[in-house]
């Protein structure tokens, strides 16, 4: 789901983000744009397009057309309404997923890279949570707590944990050895105020990529849960949820499972794109081979 | 050296680090010196002879293995926590490498008053003030507080991170290698810069090199280090000038001289540095050592008093008048 990527902690000297890094690179600025327009149609969606459960019988399984952009489903609900709406479902869960994995991973992480102890006990812990594949824990735990939105954002978190621990724990090794570390030991500075003023700052490249690559899995993974009816309830339209309704209609009316599933491709896509963007603009050694500056 | 307390005593002091079932590097085996108020003592010896953690040792980023450190005659060898803190306001290090040794997202400002802000010295608008006397003191101007270490070059990041040491007012500068990573030129400014410091403050400095030249330009006394142990020590003046370690010359020799007449005889050193994880029997130095003996290689040699003032080598062969025997041709 997700690119393997190796990442190394950025070098010291490189460049402090500038405050409009993405004007400098193409690829970036495409994806702010096509993003924000995702942000905008889940914003106002809901005000803007027709009721996405209104049923009307009448007009079942038609094909896009003047009146139904993208067609309508088995029950004659509008596609275009329905994946409009069902997109800040994913984005919700998305942003709402990657948020949570980083401030878990950031946390253990810098605990786990500064304690024997807490290396030990956390990092086991992330090792045994790793063996478990992440559908299957996310499908149990949604079993357990019930649906609704927050249970799908905490079922898919779970299992992105354990690898947003492990970057930050690594580039946390590495920092912690840089000789600033040493200095700011020198001048008195105290524990918590190295993490937070030297560590932290100096690890948000690295991270900032892999959230982006959290996000995008965390919305496929809304949608195969959704696929799986596990997901997000029905009574809400999801990308996921829409694909699981069209599929046993797919040869009659392939727009149902369709334009969601265009949806998310592009979306998947986008945040792709900008985490190589961003990485390619946070680490020195690529941006040399790029080209970039 | 007047009898007086010295601001670092050093006295016996080990680091060994495990590096797999009773195996240990011996990075520094056994090191005593003294470091006196007012006064430069330099640290010199090749690459991983263990000076450089000998210099964190002091500085107690690094654990003692054994033996203490006493600052003004206080152990600080076994201090945690806020006792640790304070001591630490006495002692203060410049760092080799000024591209590493600086947050790349911090200020120079940031940097420099980081130690006045742990210490609440000051308040918070003298602490500005304070800041940008010390930036003028190591040659910076006001314009550079809010530059970020990459618009810096590597001369003036080297004085931002003298800068930061100063800013505590220590007693003790320990810098380490702190020319090394600079361009010749920039070199000799730095040095400059940290002897004219060391007299118009009083500091007492352990200035840490693998260049003789340039420690015979700064200190007051030298220690020569090899494999973790100190060979000889004196004044700067004995130790160049009649160096009497075999080690000690074939470091002076190595030292590029101005004019090609001048050319010394030259003698390099033969071999690498054994390593610290199983160092020679005897004298350490017996593997490269052109006048080794039967006895260096099974009895270790102790530093003892040649004359001069305080001059002491660690060599078994080195007669009264301070002459070595022949030396062993090439076999």
């Amino acid at each position: 789901m997700t690119t393997p990527l190796a990442l190394s902690a950025e070098e010291p000297q490189a460049p402090a983000l500038p405050r409009f890094a993405w004007a400098h690179s193409p690829l970036l600025l495409a994806g702010v744009v096509i993003l924000g327009i995702f942000v905008m149609i889940a914003l106002l969606a809901p005000f803007l397009v027709a009721d996405p459960t209104a049923i009307n019988t009448s007009k079942r399984l038609k094909p896009p057309s003047e009146m139904f952009w993208f067609g309508t489903d088995h029950l004659g609900r509008d596609i275009f309404a329905r994946t409009m709406v069902g997109t800040r479902n994913s984005l919700l869960v998305g942003f709402g997923v990657a948020i949570s994995v980083t401030l878990l991973g950031v946390t253990i992480g810098l605990y786990a890279g500064f304690s024997k102890w807490g290396e030990r006990i956390f990092m086991r812990l992330m090792d045994g949570l790793m063996a478990i594949p992440g559908v299957l824990l996310a499908i149990a735990l949604v079993a357990l707590l019930r649906g609704g939105l927050l249970v799908v954002i905490i079922a898919i978190t779970i299992p992105e944990v354990p690898r947003m621990v492990r970057l930050v724990r690594s580039v946390v090794l590495t920092v912690k050895e840089q000789p600033f570390v040493d200095a700011a030991i020198s001048v008195g500075s105290s524990t918590p105020k190295i993490l937070w003023l030297h560590v932290l700052p100096n690890t948000i490249g690295p991270l900032s990529v892999q959230a982006t690559y959290v996000a995008v899995s965390a919305i496929i993974a809304e949608a195969v849960l959704s696929f799986l009816g596990v997901g997000t309830p029905p009574e809400i339209p999801s990308w996921g949820n829409m694909m699981a309704e069209g599929r046993a209609y797919f040869q009659l009316a392939p727009w149902i499972i369709g334009f969601p599933g265009l949806m998310l491709s592009i979306i998947a896509l986008t945040v792709n794109l900008m985490g190589d963007a961003l990485r390619e603009r946070l680490d020195p050694r690529l941006a040399r081979r790029s080209g970039l500056k | 050296m007047p009898e007086t307390q010295p601001i670092i005593a050093v006295e016996g002091v080990k680091r060994h680090y495990k590096i797999g079932w009773k195996k240990h590097v011996r990075a520094v085996d056994g090191v005593s010196l003294e470091v006196h108020p007012g006064e430069t003592l330099a640290l010199v010896g090749e690459s991983g002879c263990g000076k450089s953690t000998l210099a964190r040792l002091i500085m107690r980023l690094e654990p003692a293995t054994a033996g203490r450190i006493l600052l003004e005659g206080q152990d600080i060898t076994a201090l945690r926590g806020a006792a640790l803190q304070s001591s630490r306001r006495q002692m203060q290090m410049v760092f080799q490498d000024p591209y590493a040794s600086v947050n790349p997202r911090l200020t120079a400002e940031d940097i420099v008053r980081e130690p006045l802000d742990n210490f609440r010295i000051g308040s918070p608008e003298a602490r500005r003030t304070m800041v940008r006397a010390l930036l003028g003191r190591v040659g910076l101007s006001a314009q550079h507080a809010t530059r970020y270490p990459h618009e810096l070059s590597g001369g003036q990041r080297q004085r931002l991170g003298i800068a930061r040491a100063l800013a505590l007012n220590p007693k003790l500068i320990v810098a380490d290698e702190p020319v090394s990573a600079l361009d010749l030129s920039i070199q000799a400014q730095v040095i400059n810069l940290l002897r004219d410091l060391q007299a118009e403050l009083g500091l007492s400095m352990l200035f840490v090199s693998h260049d003789i030249g340039v420690v015979a330009h700064v200190s007051h006394r030298v220690a020569v280090m090899y494999l973790g142990r100190i060979v000889e020590t004196g004044t700067t003046a004995d130790v160049v000038s009649r160096a009497l370690h075999p080690y000690t010359r074939a470091l002076i020799d190595a030292v590029p001289v101005e004019h090609p007449s001048q050319r010394r005889v030259r003698r390099p050193l033969e071999g690498d540095l054994p390593s610290p994880l199983n160092p020679p029997s005897g004298c350490r130095f017996n593997t490269r050592c052109p006048h080794a003996e039967a006895r260096c290689r099974i009895e270790e040699p102790v530093l003892r008093g040649v004359g001069g003032e305080g001059h002491q080598v660690a060599c078994h062969l080195l007669a009264e008048d301070g002459s070595l025997p022949a030396q062993k041709t090439a076999a």
